[in-house]
């Protein structure tokens, strides 16, 4: 999904990030932009499903990459970073949001994903994964903001339980519980959607 | 367990969420139940398409866009603090020149050197610099030439360029019991 799942603590890739994390707390100016080149695909991409909209999502990851040059003297060492980082990151979207009023910002539209496949060839395929995709954003969007955050650190951005907890800041049984939660009803607004779709069209 | 319907586990069982004697558990449920089979078919599938959602529509000129941002909004307050620095060290420098030139002037006026602080009873007989004039010209004053030996001229330009204070001395020595201040008269 990303460069942090193909390559897990303790591989190269962690080590890197490791490394340039240790010389950004040492105050290395170069090192920042390292870790920003680093990780600001996940950074925007978190952003980007939980508030599912792209500006929005932007200004998130400003607000994130501010809040750990501010920081970063408060990470230990050992501790997951990722995790560390995904709790600003969800911590920056929830404030957003919040300033944005009641409302969490309205998704991206969708209908224009139809046209992104122009090769006639996949046409049917192509247009079926948006389909799916349109869909899977809809059922985001119908989730609570913090049912939405654990399923897309756990299961989109694949962190484990444990670091989903941290990066909520609840216990693991808590995540447990929200993404028990968010499955089934992606399940159902899936299921629902699907049923009646195929059940509208000739 | 395998007797009753596990669809509350289902969510967790399908991400492998559960330990281990509740997975077995619904295993064996799965093996005997049609409908929850059904079920647990439906969220794989709906699981599935969650992990193929759309990759976020980032592109270079967004990350690229979002670092200098973020650059710029990290080293603008330590841009800030030489600048400020500079300033102030510039109102140091100014405060100086203020503080400075008075004394320079002082050092000038004392020329030719004074010996250290006499007794007051040869006081007199001492070289003493005392004021000729002051000249408060509106207009860049002419220049006067020092007025022969012991003469020192002393220019301050005050804040207004239509103001400079022009302090000629000179040394001579006092007739004997004459107190340097009704040296004054004499101008």
């Amino acid at each position: 999904m990303g460069e942090w799942s193909a390559a897990p603590s303790g591989t190269s890739g962690g080590e890197l990030l490791d490394d340039v994390v240790l010389r950004v707390r040492e105050g290395d100016p170069r090192a920042f932009e390292e870790l920003m080149a680093l990780t600001d695909l996940k950074v925007l991409g978190v952003a980007w499903r939980i508030l599912g909209d792209r500006d929005l999502a932007k200004d998130a990851a400003q607000e994130v990459y501010l809040r750990i040059h501010r920081s970063i003297g408060g990470y230990r060492p050992g501790e997951s970073f990722r995790a560390w980082m995904h709790r600003i990151t969800v911590n920056a979207c929830f404030d957003l949001a919040r300033k944005r009023g009641p409302r969490m910002a309205s998704f991206d539209d969708l209908d224009g994903l139809d046209h992104a496949h122009p090769g006639a060839e996949h046409a049917d395929e192509a247009l079926l994964m948006d389909q799916r995709r349109a869909l899977v954003r809809r059922a985001l969007q119908s989730l609570s903001p913090a049912e939405r955050a654990a399923l897309v650190l756990r299961d989109m951005e694949g962190l484990s339980t444990e670091e989903t907890a941290k990066a909520l800041g609840v216990r693991p049984a808590t995540v447990r519980s929200q993404i028990s939660n968010a499955r089934a009803k992606v399940q159902a607004f899936c299921a629902r959607l699907t049923r009646a779709s195929s059940g509208g069209r000739p | 367990m395998s007797s009753r319907h596990v669809t509350d586990l289902l969510p967790l069982w399908i991400e492998g969420d559960l330990d281990a004697r509740e997975s077995r558990a619904v295993d064996a449920h799965l093996a005997a139940c049609g409908r929850c089979r059904t079920e647990a078919g439906a969220l794989r599938e709906s699981q599935a398409w969650l992990k193929s959602a759309a990759p976020p529509p980032f592109s270079v000129e967004d990350r690229d866009e979002l670092r200098q941002a973020v650059l710029v909004r990290i080293q603008a307050p330590e841009r800030r603090v030489p600048k400020v620095g500079w300033i102030a060290s510039l109102a140091a420098a100014a405060l100086l020149i203020v503080f400075l030139r008075p004394h320079r002037a002082t050092a000038i006026a004392a020329l030719p050197p004074a010996p250290p602080l006499p007794a007051p009873r040869s006081f007199a007989l001492l070289p003493v610099v005392k004021p000729l004039r002051t000249v408060r010209h509106t207009l860049p004053p002419p220049l006067e030439p020092a007025a022969g030996p012991g003469a020192s001229r002393i220019e301050i330009q005050t804040s207004n360029p239509q103001i400079r204070i022009i302090w000629l001395a000179r040394a001579t020595v006092q007739p004997e019991g004459s107190s340097p201040h009704s040296s004054q008269e004499d101008l």
